[in-house]
Formats: structure tokens, C-alpha cells, sequence
């Protein structure tokens, strides 16, 4: 017997996998920010009005002497997540597997499993030697200094 | 049309400026004999911009996300209707990389339970 319930709006349903296959390299922050947006919102508007959604998914910032990425990766530990940056080029994968906990039943599904992978250019090169990466609350943080000749290095993700 | 947009802003300043953006966030529920289980995406939120209240009969999760200039903070919030069958006082929460997890514990007529049969 379901015992607990949302008191506006009703859920539409299953939401389904999203998956992404790699695109080609040179897209923009932007698109990137449109594409985590159609992972994570897969919240259409309804005849009621707006269904559940997240706030905004990626930014981009530029704090001077370097950019600053955040992305919300909620329930994605640190071993789901890879990232390559070349140049002015980022390339970001993530995965994030759901499953009911052993020995419960669902009522009510609305949070998605996801898998992606996604390329994308930065507006300015930047040092990849130093850039470091966190994992927090639910946030990938991706500090990036800013430089002319950037090296293609692997950077390993840990949390804070 | 920057000029456009400046007097629009202009206009409505004082409303603009404490504009938060409201969100629902995406949630699972999940039941075995013992309890309820609800998990919800915040992402960005946490343990200090977070409340979980009961106040029977409802549930209130409501996570925020301040922003740099505090004019426009994500609200997340989700409200759900309790019945009689949890029990209010042990309702426990957490919060793991973004993931909001509440534990609601049946009360005790409420629990499934096996009944052994025996035999006169």
C-alpha cells in the first residue's frame, strides 16, 4: 500500500535511460550545458504545469587568472567519473547506476540512471598540468588556469 | 535593445533582486516490512541550507543553493502527505554526494509480520 504521495501534480511516468553517444570534439560549453540538461531533465512540462527538475545543471565561470566548471553529478562517486583535458578541449565521462535497494519495492521512480560522455571547447586553453578536479556534494568542481600552450594530461578525480 | 532590457530590469529592480528559482527535485520511493525510503537529487545542497520537517500530516524536504550574490538561490522542495502508519518520531535523514536519503519507520501495528502457526 503506497502511503506517501506528492500533493501537486501527478508523475508521468518512466522516465527513460539516457545515453549519449561520443560527438565529435569542438562543441561549446553551451551545448554541453543543453546536453546535461537533457540527461538530467528528462522533466517535461505537463498540462499542470511544470513536473520535478533540478536547477542548472553545468556553468561555466571565469574568475580571472582561470575557469572554474561545475557540474552536478548527484549520487556519482568518484570512480564513475573521467576527465581529459587537452588544449582548449575537455572531455568529460560519467556514469551513474541505479538500482532499487535490496529487499524494497519502488513506488515511485523519477530519479534516472545515465551514462555520459560528452567533448566539449573551452573558450580559452588552459594549463591542464595544474588543474585539479573535486568531488562534493553531489558537484563535480573543475578549477582550470588558464594558459597559451596547454599539455593533454589525464586528471584524477578525488574527493574533498 | 540593452537599453530595452536595463529599463525592463529598471522596472521591476526590487522584485528581480531576491528572485529565487524554485525547483522540484527528482525523487525515489522505496518500501519494505520495516519502512519507507525516499531518496531526492540535491545536488549542491548541503547539510546547513537543508531542512526535513514533519508536521503532520506532512513531510517538507527543502534543500537551497545560495548564490554568489544571493539573489537568486535554487530552492529545491518536495512536499508528501504522511498517514497514521509512520512513525514521526524516528524518522532519520542523510545526505551523501548530493543524494538526500529519509528513512520513515512504520509504526508498530504497521510492520509486516509472519505469524507462526501452530498445531493444537
Amino acid at each position: 500500500m503506497l502511503n506517501i504521495y506528492r500533493n501537486t501534480n501527478e508523475w508521468p511516468g518512466f522516465v527513460p535511460f539516457a545515453l549519449f553517444d561520443l560527438p565529435a570534439r569542438g562543441r561549446t560549453f553551451g551545448q554541453l550545458r543543453q546536453d546535461l540538461d537533457r540527461v538530467f531533465g528528462t522533466y517535461e512540462q505537463s498540462l499542470d504545469g511544470p513536473l520535478a527538475q533540478s536547477g542548472e545543471k553545468a556553468q561555466l565561470r571565469d574568475v580571472g587568472s582561470e575557469l572554474i566548471v561545475t557540474i552536478d553529478l548527484p549520487g556519482v562517486s568518484k570512480k564513475d567519473v573521467e576527465l581529459t583535458i587537452s588544449g582548449d578541449n575537455i572531455f568529460i565521462r560519467a556514469t551513474r547506476t541505479l538500482s532499487p535497494p535490496e529487499g524494497y519495492t519502488a513506488h515511485r521512480r523519477e530519479r534516472s540512471s545515465f551514462k555520459f560522455e560528452q567533448a566539449f571547447q573551452l573558450p580559452v586553453a588552459v594549463e591542464s598540468k595544474t588543474a585539479t578536479a573535486n568531488l562534493q556534494a553531489g558537484v563535480l568542481t573543475v578549477t582550470l588556469p588558464k594558459s597559451p600552450n596547454a599539455q593533454p594530461k589525464q586528471i584524477t578525480v578525488k574527493t574533498g | 535593445m540593452t537599453q530595452n532590457i536595463e529599463a525592463t530590469a529598471k522596472t521591476q529592480g526590487s522584485e528581480l533582486a531576491h528572485q529565487n528559482q524554485e525547483f522540484m527535485p527528482p525523487v525515489d520511493i522505496y518500501e519494505n516490512d520495516h519502512e519507507l525510503l525516499v531518496l531526492a537529487d540535491l545536488p549542491r545542497v548541503t547539510t546547513e541550507n537543508l531542512t526535513v520537517e514533519v508536521n503532520h500530516p506532512e513531510l517538507k524536504i527543502q534543500g537551497r543553493v545560495p548564490s554568489a550574490n544571493h539573489k537568486s538561490d535554487i530552492v529545491y522542495t518536495r512536499t508528501f502527505r504522511l498517514d497514521a502508519s509512520m512513525d514521526v518520531a524516528k524518522i532519520e535523514a542523510k545526505i551523501t554526494d548530493g543524494v538526500l536519503e529519509v528513512h520513515l519507520p512504520k509504526s508498530e501495528p504497521y510492520r509486516v509480520r509472519k505469524i507462526e502457526v501452530t498445531s493444537a
